[in-house]
Order: structure tokens, then sequence, then C-alpha cells
């Protein structure tokens, strides 16, 4: 492999870094040739790299660079399916399809992710508790493996399909996707936004108002102590129809054009997030919230994707980088979020950006993360020496409440708590045997959980 | 493989009947340590090592052979102690003797034995394993070096110019490496108390193997490249360094 190939690969949170060899190989590729080939070394698919951490990288192997696949395949307005190949990003797709009038069935926090990065990592938005996951509207993709090309669907392969949607493309090469877009009448946003005092409240309301709402999602003063624990902003809303349109956003109500306005450079130090700032930045992002806002119209960019608007934004870190945490624990369970709240506050280890969200039911994804119940997402500047210790004790009141820490962020739980958490992994891994028996595909993740 | 906090799964001791290196792995038991490769000269007292390594948990502990003094071998022996585990995440270099100054001096053979066992057989064995290292992708790697070697004194300069080298070309090949995913951390600690030191009277400001180790992952997990143990050394050498050769070379200790 040339040298000048070797790239410095991370995930979004930057740390952990390895070094692997790109690959840019044309989509038409003899697939099971081209991979055996790669056995020595090993491989694995990298989009667009929004993985929190080592998922889309393979140290010391290759990496094959998905993004050069980015075309649309077919569409049909009439039933609004779309066949597209893998490396095109949902932003793309959103700027393509919107002024035909459709928009991705489920976005997560970015835009910036890819059509196979999405179904590996079997994304989710604010939307799980109406629509589920990303790959609840995949409806076939054609997947490379060492024994060959498979066209999977639910009816035809269904086992591998099922392994495919949240298995961290460890299943093989997702070369394109067929999804079930959906229709809307406007690229704008009807929302609500309330603030909540604390965690018990913004939970009462998520439970019982939760289904008026398309989407849903809580961001929490991780700092805020004692009565304040847990207080909230709640946003919910749903896709606005024209009737509900006026003035300019009735002219162009199709026009998605999303602009990044500022790209971060890296020059920020580590550190430069700490317990003090971050308490400063929540308490005034709480206070600028209304206490109670009804019926506002915004756009589906920043209603959705917010920190698009700044690129890079994972720079501000500095170059130590951030650990994003996500679990998911049943309903019933909510002491969990209380007291992983309390440890994270009477620790002064304040997370920058905590979001709050309830799933609905799980899918049949056979490691996909999402299950019925809460979730919580912690992002946490690494640095304080006590910050190791803090997610080893969140692992393990996650474990004991019968919950499960999301593979597409995670960094560094251990090999014993991953197989309890996912129970399927070991049928997930005989699946992987079956189409890939010398485990060629496989990333630092599979090796570090031993998947 | 390593997670954000450089809590290795892998690790590889050469030198591996150190105090301070087996510190080193005992911090490291607490989180998610898997597999340890000890190598060095004498496989009676690596085995009884292995044992003790072996008891801080559900660890799986292989023993090598690794002889610093024997330069044919040493990268040879590199390579193989670091083929037995899948990825080695974390390799640390502890080889390393006293030596016994106020003999040695006189002793040509004798200062070859510890300039060999703590600078040219170590520095042999790093460019393996950054080779190694390099071929993998991703690795750190913890150099134990002295207070010894940052400024060195009358009073051991045999020991104190070995590790003042082997300090030197680990901090060179950190520079090398700045822009990959290897990293090198260079500790330095002051007097520390270890089989090594049994035979010298404790000084003021001496420090044990489980300090050092605390300070040496903490640096690594912080992505630096010098580590001082106890930190205050940092200026007293400062002042050493600053300090007239004629008042140096009487210092008492």
């Amino acid at each position: 492999m040339a040298a000048d190939n070797n790239k410095i690969l991370t995930g979004w949170g930057r740390t952990a870094p390895g070094m692997s060899s790109k690959l840019e190989l044309p989509i038409n590729s003899d697939w099971p040739a081209m991979l055996k080939a790669l056995s020595s070394s090993g491989v694995v698919a990298r989009g667009l790299g929004r993985s929190y951490n080592d998922a889309a990288q393979l140290s010391g192997g290759s990496f094959i660079d998905t993004t050069i696949w980015n075309h649309v395949v077919h569409f049909d307005p009439s039933s609004g399916i779309l066949k597209v190949e893998a490396g095109a990003s949902l932003d793309q797709i959103m700027r393509e399809f919107a002024d035909a009038g459709f928009f991705v069935p489920v976005t997560p926090g970015t835009r910036h992710v890819t059509i196979g990065g999405a179904i590996a990592c079997d994304v989710h938005g604010k939307n799980h508790h109406k629509d589920g996951t990303f790959t609840d509207h995949v409806l076939a993709m054609d997947l490379a493996t060492p024994s060959g090309i498979m066209t999977l669907t639910r009816e035809h392969e269904p086992e591998l399909f099922n392994a495919t949607c949240g298995g961290m493309g460890l299943t093989g090469v997702i070369l394109n996707a067929t999804v079930r877009m959906l229709r809307i009448e406007s690229v704008y946003m009807k929302v609500d936004t309330i603030r909540t005092n604390n965690l018990d409240e913004v939970l009462d309301l998520m439970e019982s108002e939760d289904h008026k709402y398309r989407y849903s999602v809580a961001w929490v003063d991780s700092l805020a102590r004692g009565s304040s624990l847990g207080r909230a902003v709640l946003t919910r809303g749903n896709h606005a129809d024209l009737s509900e349109l006026e003035g300019g956003h009735l002219k162009t109500p199709l026009d998605f054009k999303p602009k990044t306005i500022f790209s971060a450079p890296d020059i920020f130090p580590s550190g430069l997030l700490n317990s003090l700032t971050i308490k400063a930045f929540n308490e005034v992002w709480y206070k600028k919230t209304p206490r109670k806002e009804t019926g506002a119209i915004h756009h589906a960019a920043s209603f959705f994707h917010p920190l698009d608007i700044v690129g890079n934004w994972n720079r501000i870190y500095g170059p130590r980088g951030f650990i994003q945490y996500q679990f998911v624990v049943p309903f019933g369970r909510e002491d969990v979020l209380r007291n992983s709240l309390e440890l994270l506050a009477n620790n002064r280890a304040g997370s920058f950006l905590t979001v709050l969200k309830r799933f609905g039911k799980s899918n049949a994804g056979l490691i996909s993360f999402p299950m019925e119940g809460w979730t919580l997402a912690l992002d946490l500047p690494v640095g304080p020496a006590n910050l190791a210790g803090l997610f080893d004790q969140l692992d393990e009141m996650i474990l004991k409440a019968g919950g499960r820490v999301y593979l597409a962020k995670d960094a560094r739980v251990s090999k014993n708590k991953i197989k309890l958490m996912y129970p399927h992994l070991d049928e997930f891994r005989k699946i992987l045997k079956s189409v890939d028996p010398t485990r060629i595909i496989q990333s630092d993740l599979s090796r570090r959980l031993g998947i | 493989m390593n997670d954000p906090f450089k809590k290795p799964q892998n690790v590889v001791v050469l030198g591996g009947n150190s105090d301070i290196a087996f510190a080193i792995l005992k911090e490291l038991a607490k989180h998610r340590l898997e597999k340890v490769v000890l190598a060095g000269p004498n496989q009676t007292t690596l085995h009884e090592r292995a044992s003790m390594v072996s008891g801080l948990g559900k660890i799986e502990v292989l023993v090598a052979s690794f002889d610093a003094t024997d330069l044919t071998q040493v990268a040879a022996q590199t390579d193989l102690s670091m083929s037995l585990v899948p990825n080695v995440d974390l390799l640390i270099m502890a080889a390393g003797i006293l030596g016994d100054q106020s003999s040695d001096e006189s002793e040509p053979m004798a200062v070859s034995r510890v300039l060999t066992t703590n600078f040219t057989g170590p520095a042999v064995a790093l460019t393996a394993v950054v080779e190694k290292m390099k071929k993998q992708g991703t690795g750190s790697i913890i150099v134990l070096s002295s207070v010894a070697g940052a400024k060195v004194r009358r009073s051991n300069f045999i020991y104190g110019s070995s590790k003042a080298g082997l300090d030197a070309f680990a901090l060179g090949f950190s520079d090398a490496l700045w822009d990959t995913p290897i990293q090198i951390t260079v500790v330095r600690p002051g007097f520390v108390k270890t089989k090594m030191t049994e035979s010298l009277k404790t000084v003021p400001m001496s420090t044990t193997p489980e300090k050092v180790a605390i300070a040496a992952l903490r640096a690594m997990e912080l992505g630096k490249d010098i580590v001082w143990v106890p930190q205050s050394f940092r200026t007293i050498i400062f002042g050493l360094r600053h300090m007239p050769r004629s008042v140096n070379r009487k210092l008492p200790f």
C-alpha cells in the first residue's frame, strides 16, 4: 500500500487515533476478490467519520472511502422511494429532494452522515417515538461481502438484513440502499418550546405529551444540582403545513439551502470547555429560552441540526477530544437518569450537550441500539482524572437497570459488559462468520470489544 | 486497543521484572488490561513476576526473553515479545540497572554493561518497537528514564549518562512521531524505593513505584511527552543546571 494513502483517523470525538490506509474503489468492483485480497490487513468502510469513536477505522489496516459513491440510482416521486448509493450524505439528499417535497424519514443531530453510516449505526432522531430508526425506513440494500454481493430485504435474507441494520459496518460494505422518503409541504417546523424547573417536570411532560408531536427532544443542564437537578429545555415540533406558514416562508416553502457560517479552526486548547465554562454556557442557554413558546416557525435545518452551522465544531474541545456517551434504560428506571445526572453534577463533570429523549419500540436489528425507554446522551471533554472511573460507574448503573450504551458513540465500555448489554451478540458473530469466515471486515471497535 | 483514556488492553514490558512496571500494570489492571507480556533476561524471576501480575485480575500473562546487553538479539527479541499479543497498545521500556558508581568508574567493562543495559540496548529495542507500532498504526510507549539523566552529577554519572542518552533518544523519537498516533511518554522519577535501590539509603523527596505509575499513566492520558515524579524535580533540576560547574561538582548527592 502506498505510504501516502496512510491517514490518521479518529471518530468525531477526536480520541484514540489510528493509522489506516485509504482505498478508493469503484462501486462496481469485483467485491469478493477485492475483499479477499485485503485479508491480511483487514478492511472497514468509512463514510463521513461522524461516528464518535473507533467504529470506522482499522489501525494498521485499510479503509474504503465510501463518500465517492454518492449518486442517486433511482427516485420515484409518486411513492417517494429513493434508491441511492451508500456514500451519499443526508445533507445532499435533503438539498436534492426538498424542492420535490420530500425529506429524510429520520435524521440524527447532524446532516453530515452517509446513508451507509446511517444504516450501520441504525441512527435515530427526535422522532424515534413515532417513526423508529433510520433502518425502519430502509426497504432494501446491496451488501458486498467476501462471499458475494447480496441484495438484502426483510423478506429475502432477513437475518443478514437485521444484522446489517445497526451492525456497525461489520457484515460487509453497504453499496446502496432503497429508502422510503417522507413527504412534506414545507421545510419549516412548527415548534413548541418549554423550560422546565427540574427533571421530574420534563419527564412528566414528555410522557404525557410526546404523542402529540412527531419530534421531541430535551436539552438538559447537566450541572444544575439540588432542586434544579435535570432542569431542561424541551423542544417539540411537527412539519409545518402550507396553511401554517405566512409571509416570506410561504414564498419559498421548500427552500433547503442551509449554510455553514463558520468553520472552527484547530486552535482551541484542551480544557477550554471545563465545568466552569460549561456551567456558564448552560446558565445562559437555559435562561435565554422563553419559559414557554408555542407555534414558533423554525427552518428544519436549525431545528434538526443546530450544530451544523459551525463546521468542525468538535475542535472546540481541543486536541484531547471528547467522549460522547449515550445510554438507554427501560421506562420505570427514571432513577438511573436522576442518579447519572447527580453523579456527574456532584463530581463537577460537566456535559456540554446533554440530550434526553424517549425511545419507542426497538426494531429487529440484532445489535441495534434503541429500545423502548429513556435515552440520555452526554458529551464530556477528555481531561479530568476522574472521568474514566465515572463512566465505569455509569456503565454499571445502566447494565443493572437492563439498559445499554450506543456503540456508535462508545469508546471505552468493557467486553464483559457489552456482552450483557447486547444479548444477541453471539448470534451476530455467527452471522459474521457465515458471510466473512476469516473476518476480513473488522474495525478498531470490533477488535476492542471482541465482536 | 487503547481507549480515549489510554487504558490499554494489551501491554508488553521490556525489563519485565521492574518494580515500577509492575506498579503500572497494577494500576492498569483496575481498568481493561487483558494480556501482558513480560520480557527480560532472567526467566526464573520473570515467572515469579508473572504470577504476581496474573494475581491482579483476569489477566493472561506471557513470558519472553529480552536481554538488553545482547545487541545482536535485542531487535529480534523485541519483535517476538510484541508478536505474542494481537495489538501492542502500550509498551513499557523498563530495562535498566543501577550499577555501582564507585567501583564501576574504574572498570571499563562495568561501564559498558551499564551503558548497554540502560541506553544502547533500549535504544535498539525502541527502534524495533516503533517500526512495529507504525505497522499496527497505533500504540503508546512509556520509557522509564530518571532525574539522574536530566542533570548528570558526579555521584552517579555512569547511570546518569546512560539515562541521559536514553532520555534524549526517546524524546527525539517522540518528536519524530509527533504527528502520528504513536505516542512516547518519558518518565523521570527521582529516588524510587524499589529493589533496584534497596542497597542505597533513602534520600529526601524519595517516591514510590505506585506514585510513579499514577503520574506516568496520567501523563500518557494527557498526551504529555515528559513527566517528573515528583513534579518539583522539574524546578530543582532547572536550578542545578544553572549553577556553575564548580558548585555542582561539590554537591553532596
